[in-house]
């Protein structure tokens, strides 16, 4: 039971923060990260458990959020009725792409997620009558739970982070089970788990939709809070963003996924000027990563630990 | 008869790989499948654990014919192996290694693993103390918590024999176990051997080790270019000329 206080404490933490930042322009930016923890959670579990690369990420989230935006705002949909709708419909998508694609592995699959992530942006651009275009969607109706209308940053953040934990806790629970396992070990070595009677193309497909369906509730929750979403939320570069929000902190780690989204999503607030080079740090962020520090910095972290208790030994 | 391979045929291009070979494997017994280096051997073995499909022919498990039966559904029906080249999961201990191949006897599925059930967590313990279990029986409990691939070798194979045997299957296939052993470790894998025929498990050994391959077997089948020529205990097999020509070329 012990094993559930640093848990509660950063619940307890989460909640509280609105408290010190009152009125701070950092509450806006801390609701755009508790969206990405949910988006990056379920990269964790597709690249970092079962191993497949997915380029495809911010188009499930694109997919999320123009399901509110159009269901809510064009339609007059519950916008709770109108999230899980979205969630539905964005796992359908990814289970009959996942089916026939996760067949592919390493560059091949890279590559076919990369273009299905090509076909739901122009899809978008294209079908205007719906979508708004290329200009996006604009004013979108604040999200509204049980009559209670959520318009403030200040608002949106308990809701977001409520369900940003929720989404950690339960992620870690099925990486902690025979589920976990099974894409552990299919990430490790298919024709091993396979031969162990696991259904590896079963969980890979799992894996994909699961997480396309994290990506589209952290979407529906985007176009809520922000009202304003366009075409190029799908992009190639946001999908590149969200595999290093799960591998910078340390890729199968709750904690690694919420230190990396944090800093991929405060460098911009931090760095003001560097907006117009954003692609460039995230860019040379990934190099680093890949070349560096595989394990991410919880890896920096424990290795600089191991190596001090070899010293006090000695 | 536990498995029953009839007519099987497998071409590569022009190269008949495998070529009309049947033989059956009796249940509780070791048999031993040998041949000089390109006879076929690991062919016949991933078509029968369904990594390869034939060109033709068939094999029956239990009287039943596996045709294309993916690998991971001939596991579930309890068809075991290990592999040649040692084929452990990265980034998991020893003891996880082994849980994967118990995870396929449980039920608990993605809802009850999420919220963390009781029945999960029955399962989650159960899964643990067989897995544990099959670790002391192969020697290799004090390791549990190290990851895989951090154990020699030798310690690997014997990991991997744990993780055959893990989801208590009816015949387990070895590719191979003795290859980079040393006298001590083959050993202790043909004490292991005899001691899974013990507990009623058939034993199916493609292997090189004729010291080892003479010790443990029951029975020896011997095919060269990809077809049968010899079927007999070991000691027939020792005496049988047209096996000697084939291991020591014609003279």
């Amino acid at each position: 039971m012990i094993r559930i206080v640093p848990y509660l404490l950063f619940a307890l933490f989460i909640y509280l923060l609105p408290a010190l930042l009152a009125g701070s322009y950092w509450i806006h930016v801390l609701v755009i990260i508790g969206t990405y923890v949910i988006a990056a959670t379920g990269v964790d579990l597709v690249v970092g458990f079962a191993g497949q690369l997915s380029l495809c990420q911010a188009a499930f989230f694109a997919l999320g959020a123009y399901a509110s935006a159009i269901l809510t705002t064009t339609y007059r949909v519950d916008p709770v009725f109108a999230l899980l709708i979205g969630m539905l419909f964005t796992g359908l998508v990814a289970y009959g792409v996942g089916a026939p694609v996760l067949r592919l592995k390493g560059y091949y699959l890279a590559i076919a997620t990369l273009g299905f992530g090509l076909i739901i942006q122009s899809c978008l651009v294209t079908l205007a009558q719906y979508t708004g275009g290329p200009d996006g969607f604009r004013d979108i109706v604040p999200l509204k739970i049980a009559g209670y209308t959520f318009k403030t940053d200040e608002q949106y953040y308990y809701p977001i982070w409520t369900v940003g934990m929720v989404i950690l806790l339960l992620t870690r629970n099925i990486a902690r089970s025979k589920i976990g396992r099974a894409m552990l070990a299919l990430r490790g070595d298919d024709v091993a788990a396979s031969a162990m009677g696991v259904d590896i193309a079963r969980y890979k497909v799992q894996a994909f939709v699961l997480s396309a369906m994290y990506a589209s509730l952290a979407g529906s929750l985007y176009a809520h809070s922000n009202r304003f979403i366009s075409p190029q939320m799908a992009d190639l570069s946001r999908s590149v963003e969200m595999i290093i929000m799960a591998v910078l902190g340390g890729i199968r780690t709750v904690f690694g996924v919420l230190i990396g989204t944090t800093i991929i999503k405060s460098i911009p607030e931090v760095l003001e000027s560097f907006l117009d080079y954003q692609m460039v740090v995230t860019g040379a962020i990934l190099i680093v990563l890949l070349l560096y520090m595989p394990q991410g910095l919880i890896g920096v972290v424990r290795g600089v630990i191991a190596r001090l208790r070899l010293r006090g030994e000695r | 008869m536990i498995l029953e391979i009839r007519g099987l045929t497998r071409f590569f291009q022009r190269l008949t790989a495998v070529n009309e070979l049947s033989f059956a494997v009796k249940q509780g017994g070791i048999k031993a499948l040998i041949g000089p280096n390109g006879a076929g051997k690991t062919t016949t073995f991933n078509m029968v654990t369904g990594l390869l499909a034939p060109s033709r022919g068939s094999v029956f498990f239990k009287g039943e014919e596996l045709a294309t039966l993916p690998p991971h559904v001939r596991a579930r029906k309890g068809l075991s192996r290990t592999f040649q080249i040692v084929r452990p999961f990265a980034e998991m201990t020893v003891l996880e290694n082994v849980m994967v191949g118990c995870d396929m006897r449980t039920g608990s599925g993605l809802f009850s693993a999420a919220l963390r059930l009781p029945r999960c967590l029955r399962d989650e313990r159960r899964v643990r103390h067989k897995a544990m279990e099959g670790l002391e029986f192969v020697g290799l409990a004090a390791r549990a918590n190290d990851p895989a691939t951090s154990l020699p070798m030798g310690e690997q194979r014997v990991m991997e024999i744990a993780r055959a045997l893990a989801s208590d299957p009816e015949i387990v296939l070895f590719d191979e176990p003795a290859a980079g052993l040393n006298e001590k470790e083959t050993d202790q894998l043909a004490k292991n051997l005899l001691r899974i025929k013990e507990r009623g498990i058939t034993v199916l050994l493609v292997e090189h080790d004729m010291r080892l391959v003479m010790r443990v077997s029951d029975e020896v089948v011997v095919i060269n270019y990809g077809s049968l020529i010899a079927e007999g205990t070991p000691s027939e097999i020792r005496n049988n000329p047209e096996v000697i020509t084939a291991y020591l070329g014609k003279s």
